[in-house]
């Protein structure tokens, strides 16, 4: 027996036919994993705020869970004041030995060159503050008044 | 860029006047871009190819002659020079904080507003809305 009655014989046909959907189903499911892959990637990447959510969504947070939580919110607080407090003594230094009102370009660039961490971040974070303030002309002014009772906070 | 939260978007000022048709096409131009502390994000002088919004991050905007403004709120607008002749930008724009933008092709944009009178308008609008309520710089 040869030819087309052995492969029907042996459902030669059938069998084509179920390799063939095989196939064309597997490049179909990767073609669909690939095209949402780009929603997985963001998922991924602000995993943090999905976990948050779903343990609000879920509360999952127990009192002992709570607690942690609002210690560690104390302890960032504590954390930013002291780096808010150890940057402005910085600025404030520099600031009085450039003058006012200042460039705040300028302000970053010598605050770089003497190797001030972060100084972006840091002076961002100190307009956020209020500690430097805009003067409406395009130069800014270091608010001693808020400084001031910074420094005495402990 | 359909990976976008949609709606969270559609809130933002200049975009909430949009009709559901007009915001599809607009949607459709927007690309989410992560910017790191101390990147330049404009050169003046530079030809302007690229709008800007602002959904995270502090942002300081700066002139060679040392003058500056800062933005920070989620909405804000930079680099609308890509859809002003010349196209050239007239402010250097440099992250003071890590944070996150829309960047919007210029010439596609502007490609969009001239297509469409109604949506130009309403766009333009909220934008001079925005540029107004900067800080001045006399």
């Amino acid at each position: 027996m040869t030819g087309i009655e052995a492969i029907l014989h042996h459902n030669g046909f059938g069998m084509a036919a179920v390799g063939v959907t095989i196939v064309f189903t597997a490049l179909v499911t990767l073609s669909l994993i690939i095209s949402q892959l780009h929603k997985l990637l963001l998922v991924w990447e602000e995993r943090e705020t999905y976990i948050n959510k779903a343990r609000r969504m879920f509360s999952l947070l127990g009192p002992k869970e709570v607690r942690r939580a609002k210690n560690g919110e104390k302890q960032a607080k504590a954390k930013y004041i002291a780096s808010i407090k150890e940057s402005s003594r910085q600025f404030n230094i520099l600031i009085q030995a450039m003058g006012e009102p200042f460039s705040l370009p300028e302000l970053i660039r010598i605050a770089e060159s003497l190797g001030i961490e972060s100084p972006y971040a840091a002076v961002a974070h100190l307009i956020e503050g209020d500690l430097i303030i805009p003067d409406q002309k395009g130069f800014y002014l270091w608010n001693h008044e808020a400084y001031n009772s910074l420094s005495k906070r402990s | 860029m359909h990976h976008l939260d949609a709606e969270e978007l559609k809130n933002l000022k200049i975009f909430r006047d949009l009709l559901p048709d007009e915001w599809t096409e607009v949607y459709a131009l927007l690309n989410r871009q992560k910017i790191i502390e101390g990147e330049q994000l404009i050169r003046e002088g530079e030809q302007a190819h690229t709008f800007f919004i602002i959904l995270r991050g502090h942002f300081m905007i700066h002139y060679g002659d040392g003058r500056a403004v800062t933005l920070n709120k989620k909405g804000d607008i930079i680099g609308w020079s890509s859809v002003i002749r010349p196209f050239q930008y007239t402010a250097n724009v440099t992250a003071l904080t890590a944070g996150e933008v829309l960047s919007i092709p210029g010439d596609r944009f502007l490609e969009l507003l001239q297509k469409n009178a109604e949506l130009g308008d309403k766009l333009v609008k909220r934008v001079n809305e925005l540029v107004s309520k900067r800080q001045a710089i006399d």
